[in-house]
């Protein structure tokens, strides 16, 4: 019985908005206490759609109810019985403790990581990485925009001249305990040579080996390359 | 990886045992001096700081240098790349990966001797043409 | 996806000894088609069935050490397992095509052990200590 009841109370809420105003039980709660105040709203009520639902008990229209009259707002809904069973016997926690159970019978949504990893977008901010041209020369042409941007100061650049005459960094060290990831170092780089790789599990024992010189650096790139030039390539195209 | 570490743990103390023993100071060794890099054997720069060995002080003891990281120098792998010999006074340079590479830049050859792209390092030289005189 | 169906299923095609080994690492019976095997020796599955393996299940890499971590799986497949390029780098021409020749060789990280990194300054210091230098005395 209950249950029916709330099938009903379900299709009167699925129904549209005028409709609803009109026609279904819980929004003449609504209505008549829009009535005294929204003329408005009243003025959309002409008599419409309630042969669209013929079996549904009617509902006064709203023209009928006067102000004063006396109206009895819980007719139709459900009866205190029923509403007793309901909180005594604990029905909506069982309901709750049901579809627990279900969910215990379905399988595991757990990815089994290190064996199975996550999706990372080719855009994914990890670890950073000093890249290199195919010749073998660092990109870094130690313009020390990512030192500019860095929101969190964890860039420090120097740089000089080489034997060759070219100039290029001799310092290159990222704190990547200041390191806040926004990846604005690679946005900024004009020659894409500071980039964020897509490592993420580049975690430590001590707090010293976050501290990131050129050396290290250069080696993450040098290891990743295709990796890192593939993921610009699928990239490139966006930029 | 654990058993590792509680052979570390329990050496350490003994070393220190054992060593506590001698108490004249070690003469002072002269800096021994690892290769800067695979391919280049010193530092390239004034201020550089030389890479550190593994006997080069308290901080690295124990360190297996091999597994620093210690990429190969650009300079010498610049050095080893080919000059590319171009017709006409000018070179063009974009890093030769197209979108990947840096900005396109024209390289003006005339004077002797080949000349390197700023970004990529290539060098670049003009074509000899003693044909005819202009 | 634990079931005794999909067990049976996956023992059934893998044989005994694999899914031994499996129970050991993974601690589920998979199975799947074989994609490659990268340089250190891990071996990588990837079953595309969605009746078989859920999304983000469905790419799983067998280690090669019984000392595994995340870490022992080089970039190229790294990005394929976390679903970042499509085709494994054995196919993929775009990666092999943007392998440099200067490429270094893979190390996992070594953090906790003797090689892990150590930090050190790669410029000589801008100040340095006043060497104190004592006259002789005239004797």
């Amino acid at each position: 019985m209950a249950i029916l009841r709330q099938l009903v109370v379900g299709v009167a809420a699925s129904r549209p908005l005028a409709t609803r105003l009109a026609t279904s039980r819980p929004s003449i709660l609504a209505a008549s206490r829009l009535l005294s105040t929204n003329s408005r709203q009243q003025a959309q009520h002409v008599d419409h759609t309630n042969h669209l639902h013929p079996g549904h008990p009617k509902s006064p229209p709203l023209q009928t109810s006067f102000p004063g009259e006396f109206k009895d707002v819980y007719a139709g809904g459900p009866s205190a019985i029923e509403k007793a069973v309901h909180l005594f016997f604990f029905t909506e926690i069982l309901r709750g403790m049901w579809i627990v159970l279900e969910q215990f019978f379905r399988p595991p949504y757990t990815i089994m990581y290190p064996f199975e990893k996550g999706p990372l977008s080719p855009r994914f901010r990890g670890e950073h990485a000093l890249r290199r041209y195919p010749s073998g020369e660092e990109r870094c042409i130690a313009c020390k925009l990512c030192e500019a941007i860095c929101p969190a100061q964890a860039i420090t650049i120097e740089s000089e001249a080489r034997l060759d005459g070219s100039r290029k960094t001799t310092r290159y060290d990222i704190d990547m305990t200041k390191c806040i990831y926004c990846g604005f170092c690679q946005e900024a780089c004009p020659v894409d040579a500071i980039v964020e790789t897509q490592n993420q599990e580049f975690s430590t024992e001590t707090r010293e080996e976050l501290l990131y010189n050129k050396e290290k650096l250069l080696a993450n790139g040098d290891r990743a390359e295709a990796e890192i030039a593939a993921n610009l390539h699928a990239d490139h195209v966006y930029r | 990886m654990l058993s590792r570490h509680a052979v570390v743990r329990l050496a350490r103390p003994l070393a220190r045992l054992s060593s506590g023993s001698s108490v004249a100071i070690p003469p002072v060794e002269p800096k021994q001096v690892a290769p800067q890099a695979p391919n280049y054997p010193t530092t390239w720069s004034t201020s550089q700081a030389p890479r550190p060995a593994g006997q080069s002080g308290p901080r690295f003891e124990q360190t297996i240098m091999e597994l620093q990281p210690n990429p190969p120098s650009a300079m010498q792998m610049v050095a080893e790349e080919p000059i590319r010999v171009v017709h006409g006074r000018k070179a063009v340079c974009d890093g030769g990966v197209g979108p990947l590479g840096h900005p396109k830049i024209f390289i003006n050859l005339d004077k002797p001797g080949p000349q390197p792209c700023g970004y990529c390092g290539i060098r670049y030289e003009q074509a000899p043409h003693h044909a005819h005189e202009h | 996806m634990v079931s005794l169906a999909r067990t049976i299923r996956s023992f059934r095609r893998v044989g005994f000894k694999e899914w031994w080994r499996q129970l050991q690492y993974i601690g589920d019976a998979k199975s799947g088609t074989y994609v490659g095997k990268d340089q250190f020796g891990n071996r990588y599955f990837e079953n595309l069935n969605p009746e078989e393996e859920i999304p983000g299940r469905h790419r799983w890499v067998d280690f090669a050490q019984h000392d595994f971590n995340a870490t022992q799986v080089p970039p190229e497949w790294h990005s394929w397992i976390s679903h970042i390029r499509k085709d494994p780098p054995t196919e993929d021409r775009v990666v092999q095509n943007l392998s440099p020749p200067w490429k270094a060789p893979y190390v996992e990280n070594l953090t906790g052990t003797r090689g892990a990194y150590r930090p050190y300054n790669t410029t000589k210091p801008k100040v340095t200590a006043w060497q104190p230098t004592v006259a002789a005395r005239g004797d």
